[in-house]
């Protein structure tokens, strides 16, 4: 360590390039988990609200939450503790009294007073037809309770009479309403033969599936559990791959460019190791401070890196989707400094091949 | 304690194999004792250093035996020479053996890490101060002169509390009275602290204060 921090100090500048390298690839990997992240709760957020264990969904949907077609009356099919049928819309939606900006968002129909309906923080839940509650982020877009709003095609102005706290499907702000004002906003006024025929997406259950009763001639039901059902909505694992993608070779690449700076560092130190060889310090004592450069080198870029997303994150405008999610932050962190000091080890060998003779001048 | 520090005996190197092989020493046998400083002289390529790197434990002889303070060198595994080197051999070579980026106060401390004890100031201050060069203390090597490097060299050597010290053309990149004051000063180290010293030249002017001056000619070691 005291070699190692001596060196440092003296070659001040050597170090800090290699440094701020480091700090780079490790500030643009917190950056880069910061949106996979961000992305990944702006896809999902809604869903993971429901705090839910499995979804119930078509078969033929392939685990397409949206490509699911099935019956409210597919309810009575599904055993379990808790359970809730829902409806997904995606769309537009703008006040009804002025031509104002239109908002994308997803609605979601689902009884009200079910699990799957968030509780208001302002206001009350809806509770009659054409009644809505919108989340947090759309009410800063400039709607608010006792707003008049109109979604997609529905003829029916929608009544806001709550807020419930920021959440996103599809990145998009969500609405809430019941399974009724669903159906219409979704079918229009297409007459269903009963109420047990009136179409839903899915159903979400809480607990365990006691039992899916599959009988012939009806649409054939698939359970699948809550990761399973989040990986199929469509783009979300292919963009958590490209980010993992682009943070594992950034891992990489920190590897080599360490690799490669403390080997050319320890190529042209040979002389000096050589003296201290000859002065009969042992090759550990060298390796060990080779060791503790990169080591300390990489601590401290990456706890600077990472104090700079957290900034930056700060910083971010609310639109862009990025969650500073500090956790995944040290697991990244870590395996840097793990990667910067094998980098450190890669020139050990070399240190232990220094020829103590080379310390001596020439004949 | 023995008293003959250094015991070289029957000594050869030779390098390369058949018909190219060559005989850098040639059965060179030499003692040094407590307290001589003895100096070897030669030609460039008479085969004076490669002689002080087998009694440093650089390399291994051919042939022959080195025992340095009664260990036999010749027997050790090379992480033993190395722990042997580090307490009982101290350097002093042509071009300094300091760390660039070392303080002289850091150079002497690193002996005390090392070894896993605490850094001596005092010992440091005295033995820096003895040398003349106390004012040096805070001072790096890129900003010593050629005399002031040679003396914060021999301090490091010196530091260690070897038993032999070999210097290795120690006044080579010095003018003539620089040159000089650092082999008075290795010729009193070497008696104040009871240490064998050898140091190899190629200036016979620099042997004036040694014991005994041996030359080397074409591998062969002979007394002057």
């Amino acid at each position: 360590m005291f070699l190692a921090m001596q060196e440092i100090r003296f070659s001040k500048w050597r170090y800090a390039l290699v440094g701020g390298i480091i700090l780079l690839v490790a500030y643009m990997v917190f950056m880069l988990s910061g949106l996979a992240s961000g992305l990944q709760t702006g896809h999902t957020k809604a869903i993971r609200d429901w705090h839910a264990d499995s979804v119930v969904l078509a078969q033929d949907a392939n685990g397409v939450f949206g490509a699911s077609q099935m019956t409210q009356g597919d309810l009575q099919r599904v055993s379990a503790g808790s359970k809730s049928a829902i409806g997904l819309y995606q769309g537009s939606a703008s006040l009804a009294n002025a031509s104002g900006d239109k908002h994308n968002v997803s609605v979601i129909g689902s009884a009200a007073g079910s699990f799957t309906t968030p509780s208001v923080i302002r206001g009350s839940n809806y509770s009659k037809k054409y009644q809505v509650t919108i989340s947090q982020n759309l009410a800063d877009d400039g709607f608010g309770i006792g707003d008049r709003i109109t979604v997609g095609s529905l003829n029916h102005a929608l009544t806001v009479t709550g807020i419930v706290p920021a959440t996103t499907y599809s990145i998009v702000p969500v609405i809430y309403t019941s399974l009724d004002t669903w159906t219409e906003l979704k079918y229009g006024g297409q007459p269903f033969s009963s109420e047990s025929g009136k179409p839903i997406n899915a159903i979400v259950v809480r607990g365990a599936i006691r039992s899916l009763s599959n009988p012939t001639g009806k649409t054939k039901l698939q359970n699948l559990d809550m990761n399973t059902f989040i990986d199929n909505i469509p783009g979300v694992s292919a963009e958590q791959l490209t980010f993992k993608g682009m943070i594992g070779l950034l891992i990489v690449i920190t590897a080599a460019i360490v690799g490669m700076f403390m080997y050319v560092v320890t190529l042209q130190k040979m002389p000096v190791f050589g003296v201290m060889k000859a002065q009969g310090i042992p090759t550990r004592f060298m390796a060990r401070s080779i060791v503790a450069q990169a080591f300390i080198i990489g601590l401290a870029s990456i706890v600077v890196a990472f104090m700079l997303a957290w900034l930056s994150s700060l910083a971010l405008p609310s639109a862009m989707p990025f969650t500073a999610d500090t956790g995944q932050w040290c697991v990244y962190g870590v395996a840097l400094l793990l990667v910067t000091v094998l980098g450190g080890v890669f020139s050990v060998r070399t240190v232990s091949k220094v020829d103590p003779i080379t310390a001596m001048g020439e004949e | 304690m023995v008293d003959e520090i250094l015991v070289m005996t029957h000594v050869t190197k030779t390098f390369g194999q058949g018909h190219t092989a060559l005989t850098a020493i040639d059965d060179a046998t030499l003692t040094v004792s407590r307290g001589r400083f003895i100096s070897i002289v030669g030609p460039s390529g008479s085969g004076k250093s490669t002689l002080l790197t087998i009694a440093g434990g650089l390399q291994r002889p051919s042939s022959g035996h080195v025992q340095v303070n009664g260990i036999e060198l010749t027997d050790l595994s090379n992480a033993q020479v190395t722990a042997t080197r580090f307490h009982q051999i101290g350097f002093v070579l042509q071009r300094s053996n300091l760390i660039p980026y070392l303080t002289v106060y850091q150079q002497l401390a690193l002996v005390d890490r090392v070894a896993r004890r605490g850094e001596r100031k005092q010992k440091i201050h005295d033995l820096l101060d003895s040398l003349d060069i106390l004012a040096l203390v805070d001072k790096y090597p890129k900003d010593l002169s050629g005399g002031e490097r040679q003396r914060a060299a021999m301090a490091r050597a010196l530091y260690g509390e070897p038993s032999l010290i070999l210097a290795d053309e120690p006044t080579a990149s010095l003018d003539t009275g620089h040159a000089y004051d650092v082999v008075r000063l290795l010729a009193e180290q070497t008696k104040k602290y009871r240490k064998a010293t050898v140091m190899v030249t190629h200036d016979m002017r620099m042997t004036e204060s040694c014991d005994t001056v041996y030359r080397m000619k074409d591998g062969k070691l002979s007394r002057q």
